[in-house]
């Protein structure tokens, strides 16, 4: 049968994509949306197969489809009538869950991420190397954080998953236990509740988590030996802690004012409350927060803290604190890493006390040449 | 000798030779930086510059190439490249996004031709950077307006299009 059909661009010249070979054409369809991707089948005979053969699959845009249930019907079906390619990606966003809105009621809400347990395993015997798990969810009131619907618990298995993302989660029992994922390099968390007593893995060289509750009372350990770089951003709970050195090159750690660690009187250093739990609860070294000790090897670190959080580190012996008040106060002796190669320290305004604090500095032998303060919009 | 930045010519399908540093050249391009080391045993004491024949590359093409490779890959011009994608701010921007965005805003036979030399000289940034450009023309466009753009000529029967919506209808 004869063409039926002949765009005006057709018959200036050739169909040149279409005269791509598979693999190239895999590779240009792999940097769009799958259902861009999918879509592209009935364009002509050339394109009803290679959609098939699709290596990397974005399950995002999932507002365009008007529902949770048309959403998943069609993730599903991509995966279903897909041949059983070893997968390079597979990202999937769940359909925006609105927790201001009150029309919406529990099956939709659970609608949203029935089927994220599924679609992980599915990655996971397709020996996915890239698997992103990003659940959407609007603002809850009061606290304007995102609702975390799906509830992580058993510890993925897979020995080609390289970079693992997660967002608005709630992680709990050894599902940060990466000991059976040995490739494993890149680990991104945001938005999400950390509820472990362990984030541990061998290969793990980057770590990033953003905008996270940790637990208010585990302080959960970090077990990364090769870890290089770190992004820590702790909204609440305790922090978690390093119970032996990694080999840091890059650090970058903030602190909210909703951390367990800090002094509740605003007070720390002439806290007159014997029963501060924070202050003094913990001289039997039971669960002291010791985060600079494992950080000791950072070749750039940067600390903001926000109120009175408290560091405490008492590796060989050493016994300091330090604290910082709206990251511009300091007391106490402190004992920085000796590699330290840069000391940034950010505040609101660079006043009298900031000063003071690069004097404390400079007391403990960190030169001025190598602190850099930075002035913050508020 | 060390200290003498070496330069290679590279020779188009249509017979145009290009100069570019061998250093700059085999970071970027894994099928030439393989044609240099067969090369080296042979030229390891001749001071004569090697010409490597580039038989898969017209010159518009090549040139084009080149432009990037030299904006890419030569260390002494990229300093500071956020690499490192966790410490990445949203805003932060790569310093060449500009440069990038600009060499791939052609017309879609240019294109074509530079994913093709891109794949044959193996240079995996570019590759991408040029897969990445064609997938843009597509992202977000009705059938209509993809078959337009890219001249592609809808060769089902009606009866076999009507078959290939039903069988994947779950995707409209």
């Amino acid at each position: 049968m004869p063409p039926r059909r002949v765009g005006a661009a057709a018959a200036r010249g050739e169909d040149h994509i279409g005269a791509l070979p598979d693999d190239l054409l895999l590779h240009v369809l792999s940097f769009l949306p799958a259902h861009d991707a999918v879509r592209t089948c009935v364009l002509s005979r050339r394109w009803r197969p290679v959609w098939k053969s699709l290596r990397v699959l974005r399950f995002t845009k999932h507002q365009s489809w008007g529902s949770a249930t048309k959403f998943n019907r069609f993730a599903n079906s991509v995966l279903f009538f897909r041949n059983r390619a070893p997968l390079e990606e597979l990202t999937f966003e769940t359909y925006m869950y609105d927790a201001i809105n009150p029309l919406v009621d529990k099956d939709q809400k659970n609608e949203r991420v029935k089927y994220a347990q599924k679609w992980i395993m599915y990655a996971l015997t397709h020996n996915v190397q890239v698997l992103r798990v990003l659940v959407n969810s609007r603002l809850s009131r009061p606290q304007l954080r995102p609702v975390p619907l799906l509830r992580l618990s058993e510890p993925l298995i897979s020995k080609h998953l390289m970079t693992l993302e997660l967002k608005s989660v709630v992680l709990t029992s050894n599902s940060m236990d990466f000991s059976s994922c040995p490739a494993l390099k890149n680990l991104k968390i945001r938005h999400s509740k950390i509820w472990v007593h362990k984030i541990s893995s061998q290969s793990l060289s980057r770590l990033s988590v953003k905008n996270c509750e940790f637990s208010g009372d585990i302080c959960t350990q970090i077990l990364a030996p090769n870890l290089s770089s770190l992004l820590l951003d702790v909204r609440s709970g305790r922090l978690p802690y390093f119970p032996s050195a990694v080999l840091l090159v890059k650090a970058h750690i903030r602190l909210d004012q909703y951390c367990r660690d800090r002094c509740w009187h605003s007070n720390f250093e002439h806290c007159a409350h014997d029963t501060c739990v924070d202050c003094y609860g913990n001289n039997d070294r039971s669960a002291k927060c010791v985060l600079l000790r494992g950080l000791s090897n950072a070749k750039n670190l940067e600390l903001a803290v926000q109120f009175s959080v408290y560091i405490q580190n008492r590796a060989a012996g050493l016994n300091y604190d330090v604290e910082m008040r709206e990251s511009c106060s300091s007391n106490e002796k402190i004992a920085l890493p000796e590699h330290l190669k840069l000391v940034e320290v950010r505040c609101q305004k660079i006043a009298e006390n900031v000063h003071r604090f690069v004097d404390v500095l400079n007391a403990y032998g960190i030169t001025s040449d190598i602190i850099n303060i930075v002035e913050m919009d508020v | 000798m060390a200290s003498e930045k070496k330069v290679v010519f590279l020779r188009s399908s249509d017979g145009e030779a290009f100069e570019v540093s061998e250093e700059v050249i085999s970071a970027a391009s894994v099928t030439i930086k393989g044609m240099i080391d067969e090369e080296s045993p042979s030229r390891a004491d001749t001071a004569a510059t090697t010409t490597l024949a580039i038989p898969n590359v017209t010159a518009a093409t090549l040139s084009r190439v080149l432009h990037y490779v030299n904006k890419h890959f030569d260390a002494a011009a990229v300093v500071g490249r956020p690499d490192d994608y966790i410490f990445c701010a949203p805003g932060d921007e790569h310093p060449l996004a500009r440069f990038d965005d600009d060499f791939v805003d052609v017309d879609n036979d240019t294109l074509i031709d530079l994913v093709h030399a891109a794949e044959y000289l193996h240079i995996k940034k570019l590759f991408d950077l040029t897969c990445k450009a064609v997938a843009d023309k597509l992202k977000g466009r009705t059938i209509d307006q993809i078959r337009e753009t890219f001249g592609i000529v809808n060769d089902y029967t009606v009866e076999e299009e009507v078959e290939v919506y039903r069988e994947n209808s779950w995707a409209f």
